[in-house]
């Protein structure tokens, strides 16, 4: 009734860019979104499930059968835009019933169903209105609204909330998750936005540089990331270059400069080489060494605090080591630590995550805060 | 002196030398012609200041109002030829890629840059009686037809001419259709010919409307092409007047026909605008 799969999908640029392989599946009535920067190929992969893309190799399925031959007008795939694409010269009722009318639905039907569509949207009673007399977040729920009247086997939605502002876009998102579990349709939605695709995914694909980096479902993905690109993309993260020291039962214990940290993670296969993850909201700051053996102490300074409201940012130095960055609840936090204090970071083995070194260049050591 | 009044008069200086320009050498000659078309014609004086209708009661002879309908004719079906024709050119460069554009626009002004004389004669060449089509239907044994000197004949020529005036504006108004609108378009279904009338069409209709109506201006007061491509049998208004004017020096009666040519475009052209106006507010774009 609407499951989607995507097999081995390559799409080959003139200019030697390519996109794929990738391939996943949507189970029937699942949201998995497509996340990652621009120029990941998450877009490419859309338009080609839509259809205005022809993939150079692969092949597209809905319930098991292929629509990859299929023009776009025929796919019964619904897609909203970026830019919302309404059409400026139609009415939001003529918008909305654009699909049906080209159908040759009866007139009745189509009423019926451009009622409902705009009611599932909150838009009910703006039939007459144009496209220019409605505000973005109104455009946006016209569009949807257009498509769901066809009622489509598949959702398509391509960064739909990034044209809307914060407030707005936060609104959207509990709107939509809503509208999705309320008809079951089977959703892919494109973004670039890790808050937005941990809310509203059942899975997530995180894409990078035209393939799959990893797939999983939004805990999956932020608890055990398993490239340091995905650790680096999603959430705030500390990644340090760590070396394996022993590896036993009890756990790996890796060096990173002057530190041991002790790790219940697994080693990724045969590497002696680790990039170490640890979750800023994982470290917890005390002013006294705590008692228990089982966890990681670090003698640490505080470099700097960065007051964020809800959070405080803690800026740590280590002796002879990297710097670190912990997050806490601003509520809980003693607010007067000055720069100097000598604290102890702990930090239990299993927040200690080891991951493979990235094989290509290090292109994740920008952006480290969302 | 206030910020508005000297704001007005550096307006107005602005808009004094075209408005000059305009009032001596298109008003001031408009105003003669009208004053000329009521005068009696002498064929030694050429004009003598007596009031008259007799050059109008003159044009409602079946000929010439024959030739207004003929100009009329050339016009509306030049337009529409141009219309479709250039559609797909404008709605092609309208999707180039950049770094191509210029190539075309080159290309679809070029004829702009030669003599419509020598690039009628070229038709000549194609369409004459002893030209490459009729030579060619000779060899294969089907005997020569006259291609020149009927309004189709007329009509190609005009088009050729005229067909950039129709594209440049009908691109400048395809090019600010968004592609995704077109993309919502075929995703909710529409097939090449629905996304054609339901979406592209109506929403370049103001570049159809400023194309047309330059098409249309220009080809009915056509004097060249008829003159080549029609010859006696093939008249518009244009070449009346340059008869009346060169031949008879009945200057009088080229001035009445002029001003119905002058009415013949205005009537047509503001029927035209009313009604795609209409069309217009239909669709939402007024």
């Amino acid at each position: 009734m609407g499951d989607l799969e995507v097999r081995a999908l390559v799409k080959r640029y003139s200019d030697s860019a390519i996109v794929g392989p990738v391939s996943f599946t949507v189970a029937d009535g699942e949201f998995l979104s497509l996340l990652g920067p621009s120029g990941c190929g998450k877009t490419t992969t859309l338009r080609c499930i839509a259809g205005f893309e022809t993939p150079s190799s692969g092949d597209v399925l809905i319930d098991s059968r292929s629509i990859a031959g299929r023009p776009p007008h025929r796919r019964d795939v619904g897609l909203v835009f970026q830019n919302y694409a309404l059409f400026p010269h139609l009415t939001v009722g003529e918008n909305v019933s654009f699909g049906l009318r080209l159908r040759r639905r009866p007139a009745s039907e189509i009423t019926r169903r451009v009622h409902d569509a705009l009611s599932l949207v909150d838009l009910a009673g703006l039939e007459a209105r144009y496209p220019r007399q409605l505000s973005g977040g109104q455009q946006q729920r016209v569009a949807l609204a257009r498509c769901l009247a066809l009622e489509p086997s598949l959702l398509l939605l391509d960064e739909p909330l990034s044209n809307l502002d914060l407030k707005l876009r936060l609104q959207m998102r509990t709107e939509l998750k809503k509208l999705q579990r309320r008809l079951g349709k089977t959703t892919v939605y494109v973004t670039h936005d890790q808050g937005e695709a941990l809310a509203l995914s059942d899975r997530i694909v995180v894409m990078s540089r035209g393939h799959v980096e990893q797939i999983g479902t939004p805990r999956e993905i932020y608890e055990s990331p398993r490239t340091r690109f995905v650790a680096d993309f999603i959430g705030a993260s500390n990644l340090l270059a760590g070396a394996v020291v022993s590896a036993g039962a009890a756990g790996v214990i890796v060096r990173a400069g002057a530190l041991e940290l002790r790790s219940t993670d697994r080693t990724p296969a045969g590497a002696t080489t680790v990039t170490v993850l640890i979750r800023p909201e994982r470290i917890r700051l005390a002013a006294t060494p705590p008692p228990g053996a089982d966890v990681n102490r670090l003698p640490v300074r505080v470099a700097d605090v960065v007051y964020l409201g809800e959070d405080l940012q803690v800026l740590l130095d280590l002796d002879g080591g990297p710097t670190l960055t912990a997050s806490l609840k601003a509520t809980l936090a003693e607010k007067d630590w000055a720069a100097g204090t000598a604290l102890t970071a702990c930090i239990a083995p299993d927040d200690v995550r080891l991951l493979p070194v990235a094989v290509d260049a290090p292109v994740a050591s920008e952006a480290v805060t969302p | 002196m206030n910020a508005t009044s000297a704001h007005a008069r550096f307006g107005a200086a602005l808009v004094a030398p075209g408005l000059g320009i305009l009032t001596l050498f298109l008003f001031v000659p408009l105003a003669l012609i009208i004053g000329l078309s009521v005068l009696t014609y002498s064929p030694t004086k050429i004009w003598l200041p007596v009031l008259t209708a007799v050059n109008y009661q003159k044009f409602f002879h079946p000929y010439y109002v024959g030739v207004m309908w003929t100009t009329i004719k050339i016009g509306l079906l030049t337009t529409a030829m141009c219309a479709i024709l250039g559609f797909p050119v404008a709605y092609f460069l309208a999707r180039a890629p950049a770094r191509w554009l210029g190539v075309w626009l080159f290309l679809l002004v070029t004829p702009l840059m030669v003599s419509s004389v020598i690039r009628i004669f070229g038709w000549l060449v194609l369409l004459g009686r002893r030209g490459l089509v009729n030579a060619t239907l000779e060899a294969a044994g089907l005997g020569g037809v006259d291609l020149l000197h009927n309004v189709p004949a007329v009509v190609i020529g005009l088009t050729e001419l005229l067909l950039p005036f129709m594209v440049l504006p009908l691109m400048a108004a395809i090019e600010t259709i968004p592609r995704s609108v077109e993309e919502a378009a075929r995703n909710l279904g529409a097939n090449s010919l629905q996304l054609f009338w339901r979406v592209l069409l109506p929403l370049s209709l103001p570049g159809l409307v400023s194309g047309s109506l330059l098409v249309y201006t220009v080809s009915i007061s056509a004097l060249v092409t008829p003159a080549l491509m029609g010859g006696r049998k093939v008249r518009m208004l244009g070449n009346l007047v340059y008869d009346e004017v060169l031949t008879s020096m009945n200057w009088p009666f080229a001035a009445s026909i002029a001003v119905v040519l002058l009415i013949v475009t205005a009537a047509v052209m503001l029927g035209y605008l009313r009604t795609m106006r209409g069309l217009a507010r239909r669709s939402g774009q007024a």
